[in-house]
């Protein structure tokens, strides 16, 4: 009989039983879900982002299928850090698994304000630093796209809170290497690999944008071999933990960002089409490692091998 | 909280009138659940394919005590033309009941207002409500054709005004002019409607005119039909609402002030 295999994961820090989280703004504060799948079982939660003020977010529409993905522009709608820390996150914290506070700012005081804020509360297992969005003029992607302002403001939130701090990065850079340098450089516990895709799309028959805002961010499988590769470049340039997204619905999938060089994996907008997509990512993950006597999931986190010659007729992987 | 995901057996998927098909799903966990006003997300229909990603919303055309479920729609894109093609025996992902459903309060009239495929939710209110009270339904579609047959509810004893815009069928003109003309309904009457947004604010003005109380069932794109993505929030009167938790049925001067 074969003993369990050990799925936990440390990214810095943060210590998580397995290395499945929901990313945040697919997973609302963790409860929505809750009464259509096992939240219990996921590794950890990454909250809607979170602002000092309630933001009530872009006009509609907000949503626009698109091959194999969706565009989305809501515009980072929340209720603000007050009604978070009252009434959201004393019910969120008793489900179970970490919750990790997504947050962002206009400013860099803001994000230096909140993570301090939130640092007093109890019951947050980490930060998630969102300088990524690409659906807000100020804030956001301004933050993720130069190397400097992005170091900066992942400093100023590192200097703030005692929390583990991770940083997700935008993927509408130039060098998603010399942004993910920067920012490891001011000893935060871990990146978050990748957003949004800035996009958009438009109704051939009317000549109308389909969302209000016109620019959405694209995720779902269609994103996958960008993030896929964003992991693995950056998995190559430095030695820091790496959290990766875009476009994972199955285990196999999740697997891909590990072999790239993920050790922990968010489940995004699969949740919308399966609402227990990233339990079935646990499940799978376990199952993988139990028939191929993997020992340590981790064991296998940036161990991709190069593909050879004959890769095409052969079927074997580098396990 | 009664909201369920399950994988739903087809029955049966068949035409109802032009363009406008019906499925009806085995689903009892749902159906026994549902409300007149509630909604469902249907799919994946094909689990393996990636392509159309997301689930869509559907009103709950009727719920039987059989554990049925139906649904009316039209074809409009690729996912409903899938639908359409659907054999039975497929099984289908299937998410709900959810959202708040009419209240269609009291025991007065209740009159109903349907636009196109507005008619799907009102359909199921006014199987419920039939037996306990005066129901009439007012539709309006484009032409003849595009009406779906209501026999069930004339055998239960529901009234109906059809209107068509070309004038193939009932009166010529909009919904809205056929309910102006039959109104206003008594004291204690009640309105609810569903179908196109300039439908709906022509009925508002009228339930206004005639301080009769007013629901309104709305529509909006949607990702997870569980308040967690917030892409189907809406700016109605009373501010920013999620249709898919806070409505999708709201009372009418929420909507439009």
């Amino acid at each position: 009989m074969k003993s369990e295999p050990d799925l936990s994961v440390r990214l810095g820090r943060l210590a998580l039983r397995n290395p499945v989280l929901t990313a945040s703004g697919t997973f609302g504060f963790g409860e929505e879900y809750a009464p259509v799948m096992e939240v219990e079982r996921l590794g950890g939660i990454c909250t809607k982002g979170l602002s000092l003020q309630p933001r009530s977010g872009n006009p509609g529409p907000r949503l626009a299928e698109t091959p194999a993905g969706m565009l989305n522009a809501i515009g980072l709608q929340n209720p603000g850090l007050e009604r978070f820390a009252r009434d959201i996150l004393p019910r969120v914290r008793a489900l179970g698994p970490a919750i990790v506070v997504n947050i962002f700012g206009s400013t860099v005081e803001e994000y230096e304000t909140l993570a301090a804020r939130l640092d007093a509360l109890p019951g947050i297992a980490a930060l998630e630093v969102n300088i990524s969005c690409p659906n807000v003029s100020c804030g956001g992607m301004a933050f993720g796209a130069d190397p400097a302002v992005a170091a900066e403001v992942s400093r100023r939130v590192r200097a703030a809170t005692r929390l583990p701090v991770l940083v997700k990065l935008s993927p509408n850079v130039t060098d998603i290497v010399a942004v993910a340098r920067a920012v490891a450089a001011t000893g935060v516990d871990g990146l978050t690999l990748i957003n949004t895709l800035k996009g958009t799309t438009i109704d051939p028959l009317t000549g109308r944008f389909r969302l209000g805002n016109r620019f959405g961010g694209l995720s779902g499988p269609a994103i996958r071999p960008v993030a896929v590769r964003m992991v693995a470049e950056v998995r190559q340039a430095l030695d820091i933990p790496i959290v990766g997204a875009g476009g994972i619905v199955t285990w196999e999938d999740a697997l891909e960002f590990i072999w790239a060089g993920a050790n922990a994996v968010q489940v995004g907008s699969a949740t919308f089409r399966e609402p227990g997509a990233a339990v079935g990512v646990v499940e799978g993950l376990a199952r993988f490692c139990r028939d191929r006597g993997v020992a340590r999931l981790q064991d296998l986190a940036g161990r991709a091998a190069p593909a050879d010659d004959i890769s095409g007729m052969e079927n074997e992987g580098p396990a | 909280m009664s909201c369920r995901r399950i994988q739903a057996e087809v029955l049966e998927s068949a035409p109802a009138a032009a363009d406008t098909f019906r499925l009806r799903l085995r689903a009892p966990d749902v159906a026994r659940e549902a409300r007149p006003g509630q909604f469902v997300m249907l799919g994946p229909i094909d689990h393996g394919a990636l392509d159309p990603f997301l689930p869509r919303p559907f009103s709950i055309h009727r719920a039987g005590p059989d554990g049925d479920l139906e649904l009316l729609y039209a074809l409009v894109g690729r996912v409903t033309r899938d639908m359409a093609r659907l054999a039975p025996g497929r099984r289908v992902g299937l998410l709900g009941p959810q959202g708040t459903g009419f209240s269609a309060a009291g025991t007065g009239e209740l009159w109903l207002v349907a636009g196109g495929l507005g008619v799907a939710p009102l359909v199921f209110l006014a199987e419920r409500e039939a037996p306990r009270r005066k129901v009439r339904l007012f539709y309006g579609v484009r032409s003849a054709d595009r009406a779906v047959p209501l026999l069930r509810l004339q055998e239960a004893g529901v009234a109906i005004d059809l209107a068509t815009d070309d004038g193939s069928a009932g009166s010529p003109g909009t919904v809205a002019q056929r309910i102006e003309a039959a109104g206003p309904p008594p004291a204690g009457a009640v309105i609810a409607a569903c179908g196109p947004w300039k439908m709906l604010r022509a009925i508002h003005s009228l339930a206004a005119r005639w301080d009769t109380p007013l629901e309104l069932s709305l529509e909006t794109r949607m990702a997870c039909g569980m308040g967690a993505c917030l892409g189907c929030a809406i700016q109605l009167a009373v501010g920013r609402r999620r249709v898919c938790l806070d409505g999708p049925v709201f009372d009418g001067r929420e909507v439009f002030g």
